[in-house]
Order: C-alpha cells, then structure tokens, then sequence
C-alpha cells in the first residue's frame, strides 16, 4: 500500500499562485491521468510530490510519512521529469547502472531489452539523443525502475506515433505484471484515455476533478445524426464539443442517457457513442 | 545512511579520473624538472607542488555541485544526504591528495632530487619536514579549498543574474573598504590582520605548524557548515 496524501497543498511562487490549497487522496496500484492546460499546476504538483520543491503551505505524505526530506519515502518514487536531470556527458548504459544504486529494484537487463526494443543505442551519451530518444531514455529508466510510485510527466514527449503506441502497451504490460500506483501527466488526452483508470484535473492550480474514467464518460454521451435532428434532440440539453461537416452533426451531451432519449433519439434517427475523454476535458477547464 | 554512501560513491566515481590526469601531469612536471636540474647540475630548486594540488581541488569545487545535484535529484536523493555524502567525498578526495602529495613530497626531497634543494610548502612556510605535519596542514588546505570551491558554486547556481554580478564584486568592494579603512585607521586594520593571521597560523607561536592546521580546519568546518544554506532549498535549474 502506498497511499498518497496530498493535504492543503499550496504552492506560491511570486504573485503567481500555481497551486491554491489542493487536497487530493491517491490510492494506490492504479493509473491516473494528471490532466489540466498549460500553466495549471501539473508539474508543480508533481515537483512537490517528489521534494524537488517544497509547498508554501500543506504537506505531502506517503503511507503517512512526510516527503520532505525523506529518502526512505523518496526512494519508493520514481519521477520521469520532462526536463533532463540525466549528466549529459555519461553513457546511457553507465546511467542504468548509476540508476540501479540508488533504486536497488531496478532491472537492467530489463532496460536494455526496452532499450533495444525502442532502437535506443545505450552507448550513446545522453547529450548525443535526440529529444524523442531521450524521453525513451527516461521512460525506460522509469519502467525499469520497479519503483512503487511512477510518476511520468509529459512521458511520450517527441516520440513518433510508432513509440507512443508501443509505451502505452508497454506500460499497460508493466502494471499488469507489477501492479504500481502510476500518475500520468499530459496532454495528448485521447492518447492516454485508453491507459488511465483515474482522472485528476487541476484548472489555475485548484483542484476540480477527481474521478474514474468510467463514471466521467459514463455521464455524457455523443449523440450524432442529421443535423437538423441533433438540433431537435439537444433542445434543452447541456451539451459541448458540437462537430458539423455538411448536414452531419455530432454533439457530446452531459448527462446519463435514459429510456426516454433512447426511444427519442430512434424516433430521430440518431445514433449514441461514447463521450471522447478530451471534450469533457476541454468542457471541465474552459 | 545508505544514500549518503551511493552519493558518496558516484561523488568518488567523479572525481578519481581527474585526480589520476592531475597525477600523471604533476609526475611529467617533476621528471622533467629532476631530469632538465640534474643535467644542468645548477644550483636552482623547486618546490611547494601542493600548491597545485590546493588550486585543483578549489576548481574540483567548482565543478563538482551543478550536474552530480541533478542527478541525485533524478533519483529522488535528499537536499540532506547529497550535502553529507558530497562532504565526506570531498573530505575523502582532499585526504587522499593530501598523503599522495606527502608521499611525493618524500619521494622528491630524499631519492629523486638527492642532490638538488627540494621544498615542501610546510618546509618552506615553518620549517618543519615531518611527515604528518606536511599530511594535516595540507589536508586541511586542500578541504578548505575543496569545500570553499564547492560553497562559490552553490552561491552562483541560487543567485538570480543581478546577483551573480554583485557576488562578483563583493571581494572587490571588501577589499576595496578594508584598505580604506586601513588608511583612516593608519594602519591598524592591516596590522590586525597580520597579527590575526601569524597567530592564527601558528608563526607566532614558534612556527607551530599544527596550530595552522587546526586554524585551517576550523574555517574548512565553518564553510563546510554555510554550504548547507544554499543547498537547502536549491532546485533544479538549467
């Protein structure tokens, strides 16, 4: 069990106040998705979480134990930064190795087979990789940190389409085979939709959102049609994230769908899905 | 306690290929300096190559703050356990150069250069050849300079651009009050401070190489001790 608790969490830097009293509950061996838009406190949260910056007011604590300063709870987390705190001149087989001291759980021959999965050339110093290779760099230290706590910021950052889809599966079979409390922060939301379990969203650095995935797209749906007819059926309704092309329309409602909407919506000839993650999204923070 | 020992490991890990290049050169310079005085048989000697020792571990100061404090954040090491474990490698690592220059020292004043004048810095400064005297004094200098290297770049790495530069000139302006009190005074603060400093380091006591290095040690302490200020919010920064 590793419990994280975030308690009256501000985090003041000037005038700006990038964190405003934050208090969230993270239970453990689950995937949340960090979502929020630029500037809403993500990485701050994040920074805090991990004693790299220290809380105006509040505390944070893991299992009950403080983080501040705490090398006994400091060493249960793993935090894939988006900035490199990697030593440019050394050899990414050498950092592996430096990794492996201070996270004594941490697989190497697990990482040099991600490594060499991902292409990545573990002989090459960390200053000679591209921006995409380095992110593979640190999300393969992170995978292969077995840490009970990943945190990953901006983890897919420079990665084609081909690396993105292959750590998302490797991540999904990483906590499939050692389950772990992993925090996602991002913004590509579509992407991580699929992976996270949890949605946290912070907007201007307060807390707005804290649920499962399943219950946040479990109370809107998209209904889509003939435009007319969407019209007709959105009469009234609170909707968001409205799509046209031609007579076609489709619209995200917020709310449960009911027998009486099924039986309108056939009546219509309209057609339900899913709510995309990324709409709520765009609707929660705007 | 079992961060401070890995800090302490990648800190020696750091530093020991810099400290062998430091070695080979100090041993090019000293053959060839042996070699050039014993061929021209002149009456010239040399010596006080600690002082280079003294130089290189202030820039190992320097250097050894900004890319290894990242790191240890990269793995989630306290502010705490990177200041105890860097201080015990930078103590270690002056220790080490300290008896390697002693031994030098030794190897230079009584089988290489036999027949040429050969001094140490304690030799020259109180007179003294013993083995330990030579080994604590330079060990104290070479952790003052190691551990004041080290404060220096933790005073740039938290200063803001203008306070880089005003860090910058306050040596300047210090030095620049002092002599100016010095002259209102006439001449009393300068005697002040050679009177402090011939006791501090022992000259005024009979040469007392051991009160030098007790002197030395206590500002290497002191400094030591202020390092801890920079460090304890430090974050990571470009």
């Amino acid at each position: 069990m590793k419990t994280i608790q975030i308690k009256g969490v501000s985090k003041v830097y000037g005038h700006t106040k990038a964190l405003d009293k934050v208090d969230i509950t993270i239970e453990s061996d689950r995937i949340y998705g960090l979502l929020g838009r630029n500037g809403a406190g993500k990485t701050t949260l994040l920074n805090l979480m991990t004693n790299r910056i220290f809380p105006t007011e509040g505390e944070i604590l893991i299992d009950g134990e403080t983080v501040f300063e705490n090398d006994r709870v400091l060493g249960n987390i793993f935090y894939m930064t988006e900035k490199n705190l990697y030593p440019e001149d050394e050899r990414v087989r050498n950092i592996y190795k430096w990794i492996k001291e201070f996270y004594p759980s941490f697989d190497v021959e697990y990482a040099k087979d991600l490594s060499e999965r991902f292409g990545l050339d573990t002989k090459k110093r960390v200053k000679s990789l591209s921006t995409g290779y380095t992110s593979i760099f640190k999300a393969v230290a992170a995978l292969a940190s077995n840490a009970d706590i990943l945190l990953l910021d901006e983890p897919v950052l420079g990665l084609d389409a081909n690396h993105r889809d292959m750590f998302y599966k490797e991540l999904i079979s990483n906590y499939s085979e050692s389950p772990k409390t992993i925090i996602i922060s991002t913004h590509l939301i579509e992407e991580v939709a699929s992976v996270i379990e949890e949605a946290i969203i912070i907007k201007e650095g307060k807390l707005i959102l804290k649920q499962s995935v399943e219950e946040l797209l479990s109370g809107a749906y998209l209904v889509s049609g003939e435009a007319s007819k969407v019209d007709k059926y959105i009469q009234g309704r609170k909707c968001i994230g409205i799509d046209a092309i031609g007579s076609f329309k489709s619209v995200t409602v917020l709310e449960a769908v009911n027998n009486k909407d099924e039986a309108l919506a056939e009546e219509l000839e309209l057609e339900f899905g899913k709510a995309e993650l990324q709409k709520l999204f765009i609707s929660l923070t705007n | 306690m079992n961060n401070i020992y890995k800090v302490f490991k990648f800190q020696i890990h750091d530093f020991w290929k810099a400290v062998l290049i430091f070695y080979f050169i100090i041993i090019l310079i000293t053959s060839a300096l042996t070699v050039t005085i014993s061929v021209n048989a002149e009456k010239i000697s040399f010596g006080g190559l600690e002082m280079a020792t003294v130089i290189f571990l202030f820039i190992a100061g320097l250097n050894c703050f900004k890319s290894n404090f990242k790191f240890m954040l990269a793995n989630n090491v306290s502010r705490k356990g990177f200041y105890i474990g860097n201080l015990i490698a930078l103590v270690t690592v002056s220790a080490f150069m300290a008896l390697a220059d002693a031994i030098l020292n030794v190897i230079l004043d009584n089988v290489l250069v036999s027949n040429v004048p050969y001094e140490s810095v304690v030799m020259q400064l109180y007179g003294n050849d013993s083995f330990f005297a030579g080994f604590l004094w330079c060990f104290a200098l070479n952790t003052l300079a190691v551990c004041f290297g080290w404060f220096v770049t933790m005073l740039y790495y938290r200063c803001s651009s203008i306070m880089k530069i005003v860090v910058s000139f306050l040596p300047v302006l210090a030095l620049t009050l002092f002599l100016y009190i010095d002259e209102i005074s006439g001449g009393l603060a300068g005697r002040a401070v050679v009177d402090f400093l011939n006791k501090s380091m022992g000259f005024a006591y009979n040469n007392n190489v051991y009160i030098g290095a007790l002197s030395i040690i206590i500002g290497s302490v002191v400094i030591a001790l202020i390092c801890f200020l920079p460090l304890r919010n430090a974050i990571a920064k470009d």
